[in-house]
């Protein structure tokens, strides 16, 4: 093996021969340097292989083989390693990034930049106390010179801030070292965390340890001791920002990880506690930022917060493990994205991240982008997830749920602002800019980019070895995100043959609600995209991304732990933004619903953790069964996410949104499958866990009256809407409400009556809002009132409205009663009266949404400039007509899917349903839709034939041909009456949808907005301002620690 | 199919006694409203003429498809309705189809040719059309509170929803009708009835006297004949529920007849001296002391 100490040598002496070399020319000098870091790379590499694979075991090196104090000693051992491939690999590939301002600045440039790398190799190797506070010094004089290259007065501000909280770090750290040297007689890092055990003065070994700690805390740039941090990621060259943010960081953070062993665990709960402060402060003062850079600031700060505590934690608890599934993957996640995305800030250069529209000129540079912004809020499979999860898992089995919180919601916050940014730039602009693209740059981030996917692709494989086989309906996904150029129908072709390929495979190896759910998910999702196919513009990504959302849906369903659900959940939220945000004007709801699915899929995420915490050996679902003692607890967090993803009231408000700004052919998704993965987490639920009943609640009684409110207030909202597909949105809601309904029944008719219902809504739903898309797509508009008589030009749309309609408001003899009718059954069968009141409420003002949908479009008075649109296309008449086939089965032969049901159903809650022929009967009453149809098909029938005997000789007249008042009007497409439809009903009752859920969450946001800013305003720019933080930190901190005493 | 034949011949004689029954009723109707009003009014067989004379005529003029399909679904939800109903406790005969469904299948059914008459309306393109049916469904959506809630409280009170039983329970003399055994569901249920029968001071959707709003706009001919004709039918099938329901039911023809005439008076009463809600208004009433009589009703029996 290579003596580690060749870096030193090699990095020293290529930086003292630089001036020298420099003479010889540019190209030789630069040709020089960069030997150098590849061949320290190289070093390093061959380090981590041969502890990888090599089975080589951690080893001591001397200079001159000397013992110490009179030389340097390094300690190279698998941590090590890992740290200082990371290191010098970020240090070459920003060679690379900043090559072009390298060769512009010459060899001064060079040297600092090596005499960067030397600084953090040596913070990274050396196992000797006073060593590490030379190299923090070699590192620190290296950054800030090279923070100040540009020459422009923020880099010079930034770089002197930088300079002054430096030295005070100095300061600190020097002090402590003299004073744990002076009690322990040692400088070696290992033999003094021996020795202070021994120790007797315990006050002043604290104090040493306080000083060296909090030395540190101000090198990680902690709250609120950071405000220089903010100002020199703000100020700086993007490159140095990077490489600072990065390997900077990540170079201390081990040498301080190192020291950890030294200090006592008090002083160690004081890294957890301000790491975890920072984490979540930071996170929530980016969220008023409006400049990226700063934004990238607070979240670096924020992210070391949160790596350098769990670090402590895993010291505190004496738990190596976390530190290779946790900590790791949560710095590599931090390390690789922060300084990808800080060097695209280098290239883009926009100070407001409205402005950010532009990269998209760039495909290659927006596709990166969007890797990292997900790998930094912590989405799988990026590493972050992986740590993410591991660190809350761990916490939860220790009883940390304040901690579990903590992360949560500053990841919350963080992702807040991410994602506000990502949205600007997932759709183009208008704004036109030029953009200068260096190649090396590009080269660099591309490189980055790599990496970090290699990485994640590591720690995916590493935690899931043995279930790979789970991830199979993602592969569809992936195949056409790879195949982006083929034309756009090939590829919808291609994903039709997946999604059947895949049904035809394994729809049959599957049984009760796996099989159930699956069925609805392949059988929509491939009668859906039939309708994509009609689809004649280009996108590289739209196919992709509906497979992944597909497949995700598909693996919710086949999840057989909680880490299983909880990856294909978030891949589910992740691809469904990015599916809705590809809507025109879609920013702003797009943003609504995915900071509320996060927000839910961190309850869930809790509320796993919580039923971990009982029985921390499992992943598999029967811990939610075995949680006895918190499933209340665990019950409410998981069933709020859930209720999140159903819109249920309260939660609702980003349903009209997302659903309407969606693209037309997407919506149907997301109306008729998405909606159902939050039904099928609650199957999975209640099938494990139950509805716990405490002494003084009974959940299920309050989760039937979120199910019946939601039913009833969000018809009530979906009557006033002038939109058709906000219309439908809330229609939905209130759809979806009567499941919930159902399913808290608990009883074998109640869930017969949910699995009914969820299949009536899927199949109507499918129907109704690819009829809109139809219509939308040859009006161009989705306000109803602005269309009207379209029945003459599109009878196709019109009757499969129209049978939607009557299955929807559940008039017999359409599937709809079926459901109406289970679901009163079993309400009034478990003594819910005032449920079934509020239900049957909302089942009768739906008829008012149903008529106005059909009317407002297709009936009444055409408008002009609609006189000569032409029927929809087959591609979207199609699916809807094969939906309606089912609904017409399911119609005349109840018993077909009902006995699919009561099959699954009845074997966990017993039967409450026989059957006598084709009658269904239950302990109240009976039905029999065979006959109903026919009964109801007859009459209609012969009425229809004796109206059509009695007077053949109709004259049919056209549109406009009418009188009123006894005049013709003179313009007859005015008089369409389906503008403000419902008014006299909005006046009398308009109190019931007045928008409370609107209000309160806009006032949340309203606060923690105004937190934010205030709490940011800490940040004022003067390096005394930042120096007294500084202090007054060190005083408190070293008051809670030590004691004045 | 012996048994499938007679049931069909049963229900046609009870169809033609039900519309002969309500045509008649309708007749009267008119008689007591003109008295009130101080005129001599109609014969009683006026709207046979006025059947036959729409029937009679002989332009039809047709907007469209949904629009001639209107009066059918109109209608055959009408006969639907009715055929759905035991209209005779313990009489072989008039059962009709009623094992098709129970109670919530009629509810539910009453709205099936309401939603077919107002697409076809829609079409006719008369802007008065769809206000009048406006009014209509969202008079229909509050109305049916109460009677909802004043059902669940007759389906917990019996243990079901089949109304056959409903009526059994109530047999054996006065005492065990629902209207003595369940009052506050029976008052709900009759406030809903108000509602649900057309008279003031609920007609507002109809509003004969003034300009012409709703379906009748611009339907005439035979399509008007057909909306007639159900309405005698329509309106007969809501009294028997009612009947059936609340006043123990009925054991034969002329108690069937006594009770719906009674009933279907209480509404004509009410009609006659009130003058005519508001839209608004009419939602405000139903939303108040009925619906909370219903609750009452309801809660009576969760407790």
């Amino acid at each position: 093996m290579v003596n580690p100490l060749y870096i030193v040598a090699i990095l020293l002496g290529t930086g003292f021969l630089l001036p020298l070399i420099s003479k010889a020319g540019r190209r030789i000098s630069l040709t020089v340097f960069f030997m150098s870091l590849i061949s320290v790379s190289a070093i390093s590499y061959q380090w981590l292989w041969s502890f990888l694979f090599g089975g080589q075991t951690a080893a001591m090196f001397y200079t001159a083989g000397v013992e110490p104090p009179l030389s340097i000693n390094f300690l190279i051992g698998y941590k090590e390693a890992i740290f200082l491939t990371a290191v010098n690999f970020m240090g070459l590939v920003g060679a690379i990034y900043m090559s072009t301002q390298i060769k512009e600045t010459g060899y001064k440039a060079m040297v600092l930049f090596l005499l960067m790398v030397l600084g953090l190799n040596g913070l990274i190797l050396t196992a000797d106390i006073f060593n590490l506070f030379v190299f923090m010094e070699i590192t620190s004089i290296a950054t800030f010179s090279l923070v100040g290259m540009d020459l422009k007065l923020n880099s010079l501000t930034g770089g002197f801030k930088y300079m002054i909280a430096g030295g005070l770090a100095s300061v600190f750290l020097l002090l402590g070292i003299i004073i744990l040297y002076s009690l322990t007689g040692t400088l070696g890092i290992e033999s003094m965390s021996q020795y202070v055990l021994n120790v007797d003065n315990i006050k002043l070994l604290s104090i040493g340890s306080f000083l060296l700690i909090f030395s540190f805390i101000i090198e990680m740039k902690q709250f609120p001791a950071n405000g220089w941090a903010i100002d020199v990621y703000d100020g700086a060259n993007p490159g140095i920002t990077g490489l600072a943010s990065a390997t900077g960081t990540a170079a201390v953070f081990y040498s301080l990880y190192k020291i950890m062993p030294i200090v006592s665990d008090e002083i160690l709960s004081i890294i957890i506690f301000t790491g975890s402060l920072t984490f979540i402060a930071s996170n929530l003062m980016g969220l008023m930022q409006t400049n990226p850079r700063r934004m990238l600031g607070y979240s670096s700060v924020a992210q070391m917060g949160l790596v350098m505590a769990a670090a402590a934690w895993s010291v505190f608890s004496q738990n190596d493990g976390i530190f290779f599934t946790s900590v790791l993957p949560l710095l590599l996640n931090h390390f690789f994205a922060k300084a990808g995305l800080f060097w695209i800030s280098g290239i883009i250069k926009k100070n407001d991240y409205r402005n950010w529209g532009v990269i998209r000129e760039n495909k290659v540079l927006s596709g990166i982008f969007i890797v990292m912004v997900l790998a930094l809020t912590g989405m799988p499979p990026f590493p972050g997830f992986w740590g993410k999860w591991n660190l809350v898992l761990d916490l939860a089995a220790n009883y940390e749920f304040f901690w579990i919180f903590i992360i949560l919601l500053g990841s919350l916050f963080e992702a807040g602002y991410m994602l506000r940014w990502l949205g600007v730039t997932l759709k183009k602009t208008s704004e036109k800019d030029i953009i200068a693209y260096d190649s090396y740059k590009v080269l660099a981030i591309e490189i980055i980019n790599i990496t970090l996917l290699a990485v994640s692709f590591f720690y995916f494989f590493r935690q899931n070895q043995g279930h790979l086989s789970y991830y199979l309906p993602y592969t569809a996904g992936l195949a056409l995100l790879g195949l982006r150029s083929l034309p756009e129908r090939f590829k919808g072709v291609l994903a039709l043959t997946s999604i059947f390929f895949y049904g035809y495979m394994f729809l049959p190896l599957q049984t009760g609600f796996v099989f159930f759910f699956n069925a609805m998910f392949i059988f929509g999702a491939f009668v859906l995209t039939i309708a994509t196919l009609n689809r004649k513009k280009r996108s590289s990504t739209f196919y992709g991304l509906l497979m992944l959302m597909t497949g995700s849906l598909i693996a919710i369903a086949n999840a057989d732990n909680i880490l299983h659900f909880f990856i294909s959940w978030e891949i589910m939220t992740v691809t469904s933004y990015l599916l809705i945000r590809r809507g025109n004007e879609s920013e702003k709801e797009s943003y609504s619903y995915i900071m509320f699915s996060l927000g839910g899929a961190f309850l869930i995420l809790s509320g796993f953790a919580y039923a971990y915490s009982q029985n921390p050996e499992f992943l598999s679902f029967n811990i939610l069964s075995m949680a006895q003692e918190s499933s209340a607890a665990a019950f409410i967090l998981i069933s709020l996410g859930f209720l999140i993803k159903s819109a249920a009231l309260g939660v609702h408000i980003w349903i009209a949104g997302a659903y309407s700004k969606a693209e037309d052919d997407v919506t149907p998704f997301i109306s008729a499958l998405l909606s159902k993965a939050g039904i099928f987490g609650f199957v999975m639920l209640l099938l494990t866990m139950g509805i716990p009943k405490t002494e003084y609640i009974d959940l299920a009684y309050i989760l039937s009256w979120v199910g019946a409110l939601t039913a009833l207030i969000g018809t009530m909202m979906a009557i006033h809407e002038e939109n058709a597909k906000r219309l439908l949105a809330y229609s939905s809601m209130g759809q979806v409400g009567y499941i919930i309904l159902a399913l808290s029944i608990m009883s074998g008719l109640g869930w017969t009556a949910a699995m009914f219902q969820m299949i009536n809504h899927f199949l109507i739903k499918g129907v109704l809002f690819l009829a809109i898309a139809g219509v939308i797509y040859r009006t161009g508009t989705a306000d109803m009132y602005k269309m009207g008589g379209l029945i003459k030009k599109m009878p196709w749309s019109f009757t499969a409205v129209m049978f939607g309609i009557i299955a929807i408001s559940g008039v017999p003899p359409l599937t709809g009663f079926g459901a109406k009718w289970l679901l009163y059954e079993a309400l009034i069968e478990k003594g819910w009266y005032l449920q079934t009141g509020a239900a049957f409420f909302a089942s009768t003002v739906a008829f008012l949404y149903c008529f106005r949908l059909i009317h407002a479009i297709f009936l009444g008075q055409p408008k002009n400039e609609f006189r000569n649109v032409k029927e929809a296309p087959a591609w979207f008449i199609v699916p809807q007509y094969i939906f309606i086939m089912v609904i017409f089965l399911f119609s005349v032969f109840p018993k077909l899917l009902i006995d699919q049901i009561t099959g699954i159903v009845d074997p966990i809650f017993g039967s409450g349903l026989t059957w006598q022929g084709g009658t269904a009967i239950t302990s109240l009453g009976y039905w029999n839709g065979t006959t109903v149809m026919t009964i109801v098909g007859v009459i209609f029938v012969v009425l229809a034939a004796g109206l059509f005997i009695k007077s053949p000789k109709v004259q049919k007249v056209k549109q406009f041909n009418i009188v009123f008042s006894a005049e013709r009007p003179e313009t007859p497409e005015l008089t369409h009456f389906a503008y403000e439809f419902f008014r006299p009903y909005r006046r009398a009752l308009g109190w019931m949808i007045a928008p409370y859920a609107k209000n309160f969450w806009a006032a949340v946001t309203e606060w923690t907005l105004t937190i934010s800013d205030s709490l940011r305003k800490i940040y004022t720019g003067n390096t005394q301002t930042y120096i007294f933080y500084i202090l007054m930190m060190s005083v408190v901190l070293f008051y809670v620690t030590v004691g004045v005493k | 199919m012996d048994n499938f034949w007679t049931t069909l011949l049963y229900a046609f004689l009870s169809m033609f006694l039900i519309f002969n029954y309500g045509m008649l009723l309708g007749g009267v109707v008119y008689k007591i409203i003109a008295r009130v009003h101080g005129r001599f009014g109609p014969p009683v067989w006026q709207p046979y003429v006025n059947l036959v004379k729409v029937m009679g005529v002989r332009t039809a003029i047709s907007h469209g498809i949904m629009f001639w399909l209107g009066p059918v679904f109109r209608f055959a939800g009408g006969i639907g309705l009715f055929l759905f109903m035991p209209v005779v406790f313990g009489s072989v005969w008039m059962q009709n189809f009623s094992f098709s469904g129970d109670l919530l299948l009629v509810i539910y059914f009453i709205f099936f040719g309401q939603l077919g008459m107002a697409l076809g309306a829609a079409e006719s393109g008369h802007p008065y059309s769809p206000m009048g049916i406006m009014r209509g469904l969202a008079q229909v959506t509050v109305s049916e509170v109460p009677f909802a809630l004043a059902v669940i409280a007759l389906a917990a009170q019996h243990g079901t929803l089949s109304i056959t039983e409903i009526v059994a329970a109530q047999q054996g003399g006065i005492a065990n009708w629902n209207m003595i055994t369940n009052p506050v569901a029976t008052l709900a249920g009759m406030m809903a009835f108000l509602g649900m029968m057309m008279h003031a001071p609920f007609n507002l959707h109809l509003a004969p006297q003034e300009i012409p709003v709703g379906p009748p706009t611009e339907y005439h001919s035979n399509f008007l004949g057909y909306m007639q004709a159900n309405r005698a039918f329509f309106a007969s099938a809501k009294l028997i529920l009612f009947m059936n329901l609340f006043f123990g039911g009925a054991t034969n023809i002329p108690v069937l007849v006594g009770k719906t005439f009674t009933l279907y008076m209480f509404a004509v009463f009410v009609g006659v001296v009130n003058p005519r809600f508001t839209l608004e208004n009419s939602i405000r009433w139903f939303i108040r002391i009925p619906t909370a009589t219903g609750i009452i009703a309801v809660l009576l029996y969760t407790f």
